[in-house]
């Protein structure tokens, strides 16, 4: 079988212009093709997965890297409110956070989180980053695509 | 009280008096020993952008704006970090003193952003209170400021202060006419470093709320958000009866 060669839909959800400039540099070394969008705090997540507010044309994410400590709704929220919603859910969140405490860890695994990844300090473990992304990738390709 | 009781309250004390310490200790070593560190980030980033910065492409000048923003951000939360533990370790006594003096105070030191943003303040007449006057100050200027600040464009504040007088505690609303707090940040906006809105469209830090919990918890009180239909409305209180003098 051949797979379908698909552009990645990924979606950075990070307030710290930092933090989005190294991530960008990352995935600039990402062997699959993918576009990157952002929102820069929880709400704007909300309305760009929910299409509203101006985000009315926004594509369906394949992924979303999501940062838990933000301004407006947090991360957290933002997780349970994707995975608790029926359409929404399917949608790998790999949490990328300078947390590395136990109880950050425990609680987006229990709202579901599909990965969790402590933001490193430096550059090249930044592919590990990358990786996860991809990773779940090679899976969504060979699953029926998200009718959303 | 019986000896055992007693020893096991002296005991608990002088736990709680090297927990204490420590924790003063801790804020010490880090508003101070990481400052310097973080002042090398700053300053040679400058220095190296303000030497080379003709030399550099879009990426790199880029970069190097990171870095400098990046520092100077560390260095203004550090400073704030330890402003709020100093509210508690550097505190003065209670006194008498009149309520409204503060308030006026606070005005002053809020002039330019009040005049500027043309807001308009109405004020009831207030009591006189025990408690640390200056921190009441910074608490009073904390709450106006972002009355002041948290405006749809355009938007002239029109805010006011106003008090009850309860059984055991002083009661104080503020009032303005911004851009409210969701109900689900009610709880969040409180906390250190933490903030109801986007740096970009409000720049701020996220400790105007924590300083005010802060001060008030010292003066055995609490602070709330009323919900509003236009607007917020802060509610505070401050207890009648503190030791003073």
């Amino acid at each position: 079988m051949k797979k379908e060669v698909r552009i990645a839909e990924i979606l950075l959800v990070e307030d710290n212009e930092g933090d989005i400039e190294l991530t960008r540099e990352a995935f600039s070394d990402a062997v699959f093709q993918h576009n990157l969008h952002i929102a820069e705090d929880g709400d704007i997540a909300l309305d760009y997965l929910y299409k509203r507010n101006g985000y009315e044309a926004a594509v369906v994410p394949d992924i979303i890297i999501l940062d838990l400590n933000l301004p407006s709704t947090d991360g957290k929220e933002v997780l349970e409110i994707i995975k608790f919603d029926p359409l929404l859910k399917r949608i790998p969140v790999i949490v990328l956070t300078s947390s590395e405490a136990d109880k950050d860890i425990a609680e987006s695994y229990d709202l579901h989180a599909n990965c969790y990844i402590v933001k490193p300090v430096n550059v090249g473990e930044f592919m590990e980053v990358v990786q996860g992304v991809e990773h779940f990738w090679n899976d969504i390709v060979c699953l029926p695509s998200i009718e959303t | 009280m019986s000896a055992k009781l007693e020893s096991e309250l002296a005991k608990a004390n002088q736990e709680l008096a090297l927990l204490k310490a420590e924790y003063e200790e801790f804020v010490y070593i880090i508003s101070h020993d990481l400052s310097a560190p973080l002042r090398q980030v700053q300053s040679f980033s400058e220095i190296i952008a303000n030497t080379h910065n003709g030399n550099f492409d879009d990426k790199t000048k880029r970069h190097f704006g990171l870095i400098i923003r990046g520092a100077t951000q560390a260095s203004q939360m550090l400073k704030a970090m330890s402003y709020y533990s100093r509210l508690n370790t550097r505190a003065k006594p209670f006194a008498l003193f009149d309520c409204n003096m503060s308030i006026a105070k606070a005005l002053d030191n809020l002039s330019s952003l009040i005049s500027d943003s043309g807001a308009s303040i109405t004020l009831d007449d207030f009591p006189e209170i025990i408690g640390d006057e200056e921190q009441i100050t910074i608490l009073f200027q904390q709450l106006i400021h972002n009355a002041l600040t948290y405006q749809k464009a355009g938007t002239k504040p029109i805010i006011s202060i106003s008090f009850t007088n309860n059984v055991d505690a002083w009661q104080f609303s503020i009032k303005d006419n911004g851009i409210g707090v969701p109900e689900n940040l009610r709880e969040k906006i409180f906390k250190v470093l933490r903030r109801g809105v986007s740096d970009k469209k409000y720049p701020g830090l996220g400790m105007g709320l924590a300083y005010a919990s802060k001060i008030l918890q010292r003066h055995r009180g609490s602070i709330n958000l009323v919900n509003s239909v236009e607007g917020a409305i802060f509610t505070f209180k401050i207890a009648k009866e503190l030791p003073y003098g």
